[in-house]
């Protein structure tokens, strides 16, 4: 299929199984400057029309009445093709025949051409026919080049995502992310902090989806990496007071520079933030706002790492206070992002925290485990609707 | 000699000017049109006697709508009626109406090789 708007004067099929007409149509369409094709019927008609490498066609001429395959059957074949319906068809009918060309017209044909032809309706009706073809055809390349833009920017901001996660011995770290669209106001991130000493963890939700909470998914990653000292070997907070300082600094300046610099776009993130010692399990963490991480053990959820501050950006005056839990061996930490509570099914219906808990009430052997197992309960409920929301998991299990 | 109105001059005129006012465009329409008309007037024969109330409709269709572009009206008219008989089935009443179609068709077709030979 073509999709460059046409600046040629138009390919016009003409399809009559009578003879005369096609000859009279043929002749008065050559004479305004028209490349034509006739087929006798619609069978005729549609190999012409899907026959790959041959004419691409502006307008189709549409008869009713013809042996083989009439025009009613011809109109909904290509009505009913996503590589033909975007070709007007006009009906070509007697003016005693008015209710077949209505009916063809309720049926998806542009138009009718009456018989005996006049040359000045003629060349009026195709020139709207082709321009209404034109039309679809720019609609259609616009369409493929917000695509293509849309497909950049999801790859620019997958590269916002880790790449691949940090291996720590003694530790499983597994992550799951689905952009309800192209790209997603969702974030999580993992890096090293104090030189590999610490681990830092982030699970992020901008407000909102699309591309202006992917912009503001990609500066808030930036901020909180940046501002927590992200591989600058600075001396390392040995106790979890140290920690839970630079986490508090880290995201009041966050706050900050989104309230001075971006107020007027009303963006804001929640956002989890935890700093984890690898070597004890002990875990310092802020929630602002973000549905609250889950602590999990063979016994089921141990501790619940809930909300203790608004989230990031919202507003200038704010306070955060940093908690601190401990993971021992073999528990997971599970993070996750509202659009898992919020996914729908067809009918409307969200997943909802009560499905999430029987989801996870046996215990994982595995973080991946854990989010496999979510995901495919996730996609059961979800079935054929379509997305809602981002969604964003992150899990890491102690293994010892 | 047929009758001067049993073709309507300004029809062809029409097709004439809009064919670029190419005369043996005109020749070559009716020259199609005297070929194929004989067909659709044996295929109505035949419907008629096989009791095929579609074949005779899309014959007398088709002979209707050339005759109605080459400024035929009058045969156009009749055809019309026969095609609604065939539609209706009405054989009897088709059967008349046949025959006064192959005689409106013979003066037409006269007055058409006259033209012809004008051009």
């Amino acid at each position: 299929m073509t999709m460059q708007p046409t600046s040629r004067p138009g390919s016009i099929l003409v399809v009559d199984d009578n003879r005369v007409s096609r000859m009279i149509l043929t002749r008065a369409l050559h004479e305004q400057g028209f490349q034509v094709t006739t087929a006798e019927h619609g069978q005729g008609a549609l190999a012409l029309l899907r026959s790959n490498g041959g004419p691409s066609f502006d307008v189709v001429l549409l008869d009713v009445l013809m042996p083989v395959m009439d025009g009613y059957q011809t109109l909904t074949e290509i009505t009913h093709d996503p590589s033909l319906r975007h070709i007007p068809v006009i009906m070509i009918s007697a003016l005693d025949e008015m209710e077949s060309a209505i009916r063809c017209i309720e049926n998806g044909a542009t138009d009718y051409l009456p018989r005996p032809y006049n040359p000045a309706l003629l060349r009026a009706r195709i020139g709207a026919g082709l321009e209404r073809k034109r039309l679809r055809d720019q609609e259609q390349v616009y369409l493929q080049a917000l695509e293509r833009e849309l497909e950049i920017g999801r790859q620019i901001q997958a590269s916002f995502l880790p790449a691949q996660l940090p291996q720590l011995p003694g530790w499983e770290i597994a992550a799951r992310f689905q952009a309800a669209r192209q790209v997603a106001g969702d974030f999580y991130d993992v890096f090293p902090l104090q030189s590999g000493a610490s681990l830092g963890l982030v699970i992020g939700d901008v407000c909102d989806k699309g591309v202006g909470a992917a912009l503001f998914m990609t500066l808030f990653r930036s901020l909180i990496r940046a501002l927590a000292g992200f591989g600058e070997g600075m001396a390392s907070p040995t106790t979890a007071e140290g920690r839970a300082r630079q986490l508090t600094r880290t995201i009041l300046r966050t706050n900050t520079y989104i309230t001075l610099n971006h107020a007027q776009a009303n963006m804001f993130a929640t956002l989890f933030f935890a700093i984890l010692d690898p070597a004890t399990g002990e875990l310092t963490y802020v929630n602002a706002g973000q549905e609250p991480p889950l602590i999990l053990n063979a016994d089921g959820i141990k501790a619940r790492l809930a909300t203790s501050g608004v989230p990031v950006g919202l507003f200038s005056e704010v306070e955060y206070r940093a908690g601190v839990a401990q993971l021992e061996v073999g528990d997971i930490l599970l993070g996750l992002s509202d659009g898992v509570i919020d996914a729908q099914d067809a009918a409307g219906e969200r997943f909802g925290r009560e499905r999430l808990r029987r989801e996870i009430a046996n215990p994982s052997p595995s973080a991946q485990e854990l989010l496999d197992r979510i995901q495919a309960g996730l996609s059961l409920h979800v079935s054929e609707a379509d997305p809602f929301d981002d969604i964003t998991m992150l899990a890491i299990r102690r293994i010892a | 000699m047929a009758e001067p109105d049993v073709i309507d001059r300004a029809s062809l005129d029409g097709l004439m000017a809009a064919a670029g006012g190419d005369q043996s465009f005109l020749a070559e329409l009716i020259d199609a049109y005297l070929e194929d008309s004989p067909q659709q007037l044996a295929s109505m024969q035949r419907a008629m006697r096989g009791l095929d109330p579609e074949e005779l409709r899309r014959a007398a269709h088709s002979l209707k709508s050339n005759s109605a572009s080459l400024g035929a009206a009058s045969l156009a008219a009749q055809c019309k009626e026969l095609e609604d008989l065939g539609h209706r089935g009405a054989f009897p009443e088709a059967a008349l109406c046949l025959a006064r179609v192959r005689g409106e068709y013979e003066k037409v077709a006269q007055s058409l090789r006259q033209i012809r030979a004008g051009l």
